[in-house]
Parts: structure tokens; C-alpha cells; sequence
């Protein structure tokens, strides 16, 4: 019987010189690459309030859909994963098919956004901004792309706000908080969250990226640093892994009083399926969604895990639902190659269809 | 022939160098290279990623390696006892965010006190009297949250090491499947990499389980616990100093989203009416008919309605949060200015 470990002294000295090169050749390269930077389409600002800024896109060549797009992305992490880099942009792509882009930008939220409950982001800020789009095109209703987080308040404000919104587009969305496989929901349902956010008031950013890592402890700590070591001396993979790390950690707070509601109501109560959620005074029920709808979710996504996506359908009112499943992960959906091939079209040609 | 005083000084030479020249590269990323502090910050990440890794591979070259032959497990389980040290420190260091400065108060704290840990917990059960019984009860409690967060971290670290030693049976296992010649694993790579998947497998098994997620709760609840307790004494010494403190900061801002959801309430409303009274003079002005008049009106008295529907619904809402009350009476408001927006739209086109 031999020993699974072949390993000869002399080649691993060879293997540890090799790892020493690497890095001597490209421990220059990361010395002088410039800082990372994303939102690499033009874009300007077409409304502002408090810490928000909705931002309209400009393509090469004038829009040919008829109803824009407002993009609503989560509170966690900023928004730019939509527009990452030139080659890597889900709203750059949109924009090629002649699609026209609009995103929220929620902010940094500081001390003060600490009592921005639920019903403010979502019959507040979003209501304002779809209201701001709508009079800006002469439009009773535009299409409404919610991701993750932000595709779970884009189910609430179109059951709240149907006649606003003529298509809606979810992506990476969690509808069920309880299946079995949600390593997330499974950590918070034995959590005290009230004495949390008293304790802490807004949840700090560092709070929740530490959380996210936990998830995948020793490959998102030390396992992706040690493969890096082999793209050290190539600039450009180089720029776009920092760039990356900066979006991974450049995350805004959460305001207490969401975050309060979002795991008590959604993650422990699932209350969305049950149609148990209140906001402003009025309960939110799936079934009241009857517009046009397309689910796409990540087939190997470990923070919104398929299965609490694809429960949309069953609790969705629409007679119209289509679910697209993309062989990747949470964020491969937007900055993968396939992603840029694959999603970008399927969105317009599903709004085509349904945009006379 | 290779000798092995050769290997181990060639070894532990290029292993420092290696580790020196990213200390090295940190130091200097700090240094006006580039301007760039996001880069640093990157450059610290990366740091702490490799340092578990350099300190393996320093050891994996000490440590003499499983042989051929029937015992390769042993002295497998042997070269992992010694190799093996920075993985179950990895595992270690990995705690709820924010628990290492906590951890580093407790060992400080309790290593200051003589008596045993019983010992403390019968004296944080005696009652207190007197004129500052209020502010040692205060005390006792602070205590014994900061003695139960540490029991709850003992429990945490126990359970992760369980998942780092599960992770080392899982590779064992997984590597009693390359014992043919030519699936042999013939670098340290490679072996690291097969690691991490048995740590990340063993590990996401462990932490789906309901003993993590009590335990993981514990934690978190305990800390939280134990940062209320040493808030509220904080206040309690800056109001003494005459200082604000974070509840006065808390209620002005409480008070202040109120305040502003009532004026945005109200100026939707407003809006709403003169949307409702344009309409109707519009109609008159154009001769139309009563109902149409009559329905413009009913729209403004809808939104009037509705909002005190909704102000009446948020009151009946149990809960902490007041502010919800408030908001109700703003959702219904707001809800219907935008409609008649489109619909005074609609009339001007006419």
C-alpha cells in the first residue's frame, strides 16, 4: 500500500522557490497598480434625497424599449455590482440591447438613518423614486429589476404599488427564508434581534461582511489570497480581483430599525409567503402581484440559496411567470462571462415580448 | 542525494523570505507608493490570508511527511498533529466579529480576580441595599454578562475545533483514495487545496446543524447583552459629567424621523388637495358634468380617509417602534398623490 503523499523533499523546495518567485515578480505589479474603481458607465444624478441618489445611465445609442428600468439593489454592499467594469456590467449590457437604466443607490447610513424602518425604504424612498422615473417618461407604470435584498422589497412595493409597475424583473431573490439549505437564516433563528440592534443601533457593515466570510470560513479568508499569489504578476487580473475586494468591502451600514424588521419578519418569521408582512399599515400579499413576472436566481448561489427563490412561484398572484436558472453563483450572475452573455439578453428579449 | 540538513536550511530560508517580502510589501503599501489606501487595506486582508498559510508550509517542511507503507495513516495523523497547528488556529481566530476585543477585556478582567469562577457566581446572586444598590446591581449583572459571554465562547471555540477535527478525518478519508501511484498527491499545493475542501465540507455540515445554531445564538446574544450593560453604564457616568449621552442622541433622532414622516405625510396630502381642487376647477371652468365634480372631491376625501385609516391601523400595531404609528398616517397620503398626479396629467391632455 503506498502513502496518498508523494512528496519529495527536493521538489518541495522547488514548489516553495517557485511561490517565492511568483511573488518577487509580483509583489511590483500590485505596488503600482492605480485604486480600483467602479460605475463604469456614464451616468448622472436625476434625483437626491437624504443619503440616496438615483441614477439614470447613458448609452451609446438612444433606447429603443419604451418602459425604462428601475434597477432596486440590496442595502448590503453598494450597487455597483451591477456595473462593476466596462467588459463585466450587467446595466452596460441592458443599455447594448437598447434597454434604458435607472438604479437606486441607497447611501451610507449614519447615526441618523438608524429609525429608517422597512415602510420608509420601500413605500418611501423606492415609491419616490419609481414616482420620479414614471414622470420623467409621461408613464403610469415602468419595470422594476429588484436584486437579492432589493428584489425582496421590489416584491413588496409591487404588491403595494401594482399599478406602478408594469413588468417586474427579480434577481438572486429570497422569497422562502426557511428552506433547509439557507446557512444564513439557519444562524439567525435562535438570535435575540431586538437586543442586537439595541446593543449596536445600525448593524456595522464590518458586522455583516464577517458573517458573509463565516459562511465559507477558510476558502474566503485564506485559500483565495493564497491562489492569488498565482495572478500576482498579471496587472489585469490583478486590477480586477482589487477591484472586487473593494465592492466586497466597501459596504454601507445597515440602518437598525431595517435591519430590526428584515430578520424578525422575514428571516425568522418568513412571513413574505405567509403574507403576514405589514408595512405602513398594509399587509403585503404575493398574490396581490398580478404584473409580468421573471425570477432569475443562481443555481449555485450559497447566500440566496435557489430553493428560497424559486418559491416565488408558488405564492406569486401573476398568471405571467417565467424563472430563468443561471449555472452560477451570487455574484457570477453579474460579472461572470456567461453572465454577460446569457442575462443581459434573456432580460430584454422577456421585456420585448411584453413591452407593445 | 538530497541531504535533509540541506533541505531544512534551503527550506526555512526561502519559507522567511517569502513571508518577508509580503511584510515587507505591507509595510511599504502603507508608504506614499501609490496614494492608494484602498490597496493597503487590500494588502492587509491578504496579509492575514497567507500568514496561516506560510506558517503550514513552514511546518509541512519540517515535518517529515507520511511514507510509504500500511501505516501511512499514523503517521499521517502525526504530520497533521504537527502540521496541522495553524489550520485549528485558523479556526480559532474565526469568532463573531467584534469578540477578540471582548475576548481580550474577559482574560483581563478575570485573570485579576482571585477567587474561582463558582465562587463569582454566588457572589452576583447576593441582593444589594442600600443607597447605591441600584448601581451595584448594575455592576453584578455587567459581570455576570461578561462571565456567561465567556462561557459561550468557550462552547463556540470547543465547536469549531470539533469542525477543524472533523475537517482532518474528512481529508484522511478523502486521501485513503489516493494511495494508487498515480493519484498520488505530489505537492504541498495540492494538499492544501484537498484541505480546505474537507475544512469548508466538514465545517458547512457542522454549521447547519441545530447545536451550531443554538450555539452561535448564544453568542450573540451574549455579547449583545453585554454591550447594553456597558452602555447603560456608560450613560450612567455621563450623566454624572453632565455629558449627552447616546439615549439623548437616540431620541432626538427617533423624534426627528417622526417628525419628518408627519411633514411628509402632510405635504402629500396637500398636494393631493390642490391636485383635487386644479382638477375640479378645471372641469367646472369646462362645464362639466356634477358627477365629475363630485368625483374629484371624493378622491381628496379618500386621501384624508385612507390616511386616517392607516394612522388608526399603525396605532393597533404592537411593538417598540412608535414611529411606525406615525408613519401610517404618511403611506396613505403619499399612496394617492402620485395617482391623482397621473390623473390631473390625463386632464390637462384632454
Amino acid at each position: 500500500m503506498f502513502s496518498p503523499l508523494q512528496l519529495d523533499p527536493q521538489h518541495m523546495v522547488e514548489e516553495m522557490a517557485a511561490f517565492q518567485r511568483k511573488l518577487a515578480e509580483g509583489l511590483p505589479v500590485l505596488k503600482h497598480l492605480d485604486e480600483a474603481h467602479y460605475g463604469a458607465t456614464p451616468h448622472e444624478a436625476v434625483y437626491r434625497e437624504d443619503k440616496l441618489t438615483l441614477y439614470h445611465f447613458q448609452g451609446d445609442t438612444k433606447p429603443s424599449a419604451k418602459t425604462p428600468i428601475l434597477i432596486c439593489y440590496a442595502l448590503v454592499n453598494t450597487p455597483w455590482m451591477v456595473d462593476l467594469q466596462p467588459d463585466r456590467s450587467l446595466v452596460a449590457n441592458l443599455l447594448a440591447q437598447g434597454e434604458d437604466v435607472y438604479l437606486i443607490d441607497w447611501g451610507y447610513p449614519d447615526g441618523a438613518d438608524r429609525w429608517l424602518t422597512m415602510d420608509d425604504y420601500i413605500n418611501g424612498y423606492l415609491d419616490r423614486c419609481v414616482d420620479v422615473v414614471r414622470k420623467r417618461h409621461g408613464l403610469d407604470a415602468i419595470n422594476l429589476l429588484g436584486i437579492c435584498q432589493g428584489g425582496t422589497f421590489s416584491l413588496c412595493y409591487t404588491a403595494l404599488h401594482g399599478e406602478k409597475v408594469r413588468n417586474l424583473l427579480t434577481m438572486v431573490t429570497p422569497v422562502d427564508f426557511k428552506t433547509p439549505d439557507n446557512m444564513l437564516s439557519s444562524w439567525v433563528q435562535h438570535m435575540d434581534v431586538d437586543l442586537f440592534v439595541d446593543s449596536w443601533r445600525n448593524i456595522p457593515a464590518d458586522l455583516i461582511n464577517a458573517c458573509y466570510l463565516m459562511l465559507k470560513p477558510v476558502r474566503l479568508n485564506q485559500q483565495k489570497y493564497v491562489a492569488l499569489v498565482d495572478i500576482l504578476n498579471n496587472p489585469t487580473q490583478m486590477e480586477n480581483f482589487l477591484r472586487m475586494e473593494k465592492w466586497i468591502f466597501d459596504s454601507p451600514d445597515q440602518a437598525g430599525e431595517t435591519f430590526r424588521q428584515f430578520v424578525k419578519d422575514f428571516y425568522q418569521g418568513n412571513k413574505l409567503i405567509m403574507g403576514e408582512v405589514e408595512l405602513g399599515g398594509r399587509q403585503v400579499n404575493l398574490r396581490d402581484i398580478h404584473c409580468p413576472v421573471l425570477n432569475i436566481f443562481a443555481k449555485q448561489d450559497h447566500l440566496v440559496p435557489p430553493a428560497a427563490s424559486r418559491a416565488m412561484q408558488k405564492y406569486i398572484g401573476t398568471d405571467d411567470y417565467q424563472q430563468l436558472a443561471f449555472r452560477g453563483g451570487h455574484i457570477g450572475i453579474y460579472v461572470s462571462g456567461r453572465a454577460q452573455r446569457e442575462v443581459p439578453t434573456a432580460i430584454h428579449a422577456w421585456l420585448a415580448e411584453r413591452d407593445h | 542525494m538530497y541531504e535533509k540538513a540541506d533541505f531544512l536550511t534551503d527550506w526555512q530560508s526561502l519559507a522567511q523570505q517569502s513571508w518577508d517580502a509580503w511584510l515587507d510589501f505591507a509595510r511599504r503599501s502603507g508608504a506614499p507608493v501609490n496614494e492608494s489606501l484602498d490597496n493597503s487595506a487590500a494588502v492587509e486582508r491578504m496579509l492575514e490570508g497567507m500568514r496561516g498559510y506560510f506558517g503550514w508550509l513552514q511546518r509541512a517542511g519540517v515535518t517529515p511527511p507520511p511514507s510509504q507503507g500500511p501505516d501511512w495513516q499514523g503517521q499521517f495523523r502525526q504530520f497533521i498533529e504537527q502540521a496541522g497547528e495553524p489550520f485549528r488556529k485558523m479556526f480559532g481566530k474565526l469568532e463573531v466579529p467584534g469578540s477578540e476585543m471582548f475576548e481580550q477585556q474577559m482574560k483581563r478582567w478575570f485573570g485579576a480576580l482571585q477567587e474561582p469562577m463558582s465562587e463569582l457566581h454566588d457572589w452576583l446572586k447576593l441582593p444589594t441595599f442600600g443607597y447605591s444598590r441600584e448601581h451595584q446591581q448594575l455592576q453584578q449583572r455587567m459581570l455576570g454578562a461578561m462571565a456567561d459571554y465567556g462561557e459561550q465562547l468557550q462552547r463556540y471555540h470547543a465547536m469549531m475545533a470539533d469542525a477543524n477535527l472533523k475537517g482532518l478525518e474528512l481529508l484522511e478519508q478523502r486521501l485513503a483514495e489516493h494511495t494508487d501511484p498515480e493519484r498520488q498527491i505530489q505537492s504541498l499545493r495540492a494538499l492544501y487545496d484537498m484541505w480546505v475542501d474537507a475544512a469548508e465540507d466538514a465545517y458547512a455540515k457542522i454549521a447547519m446543524t441545530d447545536e451550531f445554531r443554538q450555539i452561535y445564538g448564544d453568542l450573540v446574544n451574549a455579547q449583545s447583552r453585554m454591550r447594553e450593560l456597558q452602555q447603560r453604564q456608560m450613560a450612567a457616568m455621563g450623566a454624572q459629567w453632565g455629558l449627552p449621552t447616546r439615549e439623548e442622541v437616540d431620541s432626538i433622532g427617533k423624534r426627528l424621523q417622526e417628525v419628518r414622516r408627519e411633514l411628509r405625510a402632510a405635504r402629500d396630502e396637500v398636494t393631493a388637495l390642490r391636485d383635487a381642487l386644479a382638477e375640479v376647477r378645471e372641469q367646472g371652468a369646462g362645464g362639466a358634468s356634477a358627477t365629475a365634480q363630485k368625483s374629484a372631491a371624493k378622491k381628496a376625501a379618500g386621501t384624508r380617509r385612507s390616511a386616517s385609516a392607516r394612522k388608526s391601523a399603525a396605532s393597533k400595531a404592537p411593538g417598540k417602534k412608535a414611529a411606525t404609528k406615525k408613519a401610517a398616517t404618511k403611506k396613505a397620503a403619499r399612496k394617492s398623490a402620485p395617482a391623482k398626479t397621473s390623473s390631473a396629467r390625463r386632464s390637462a391632455k384632454r
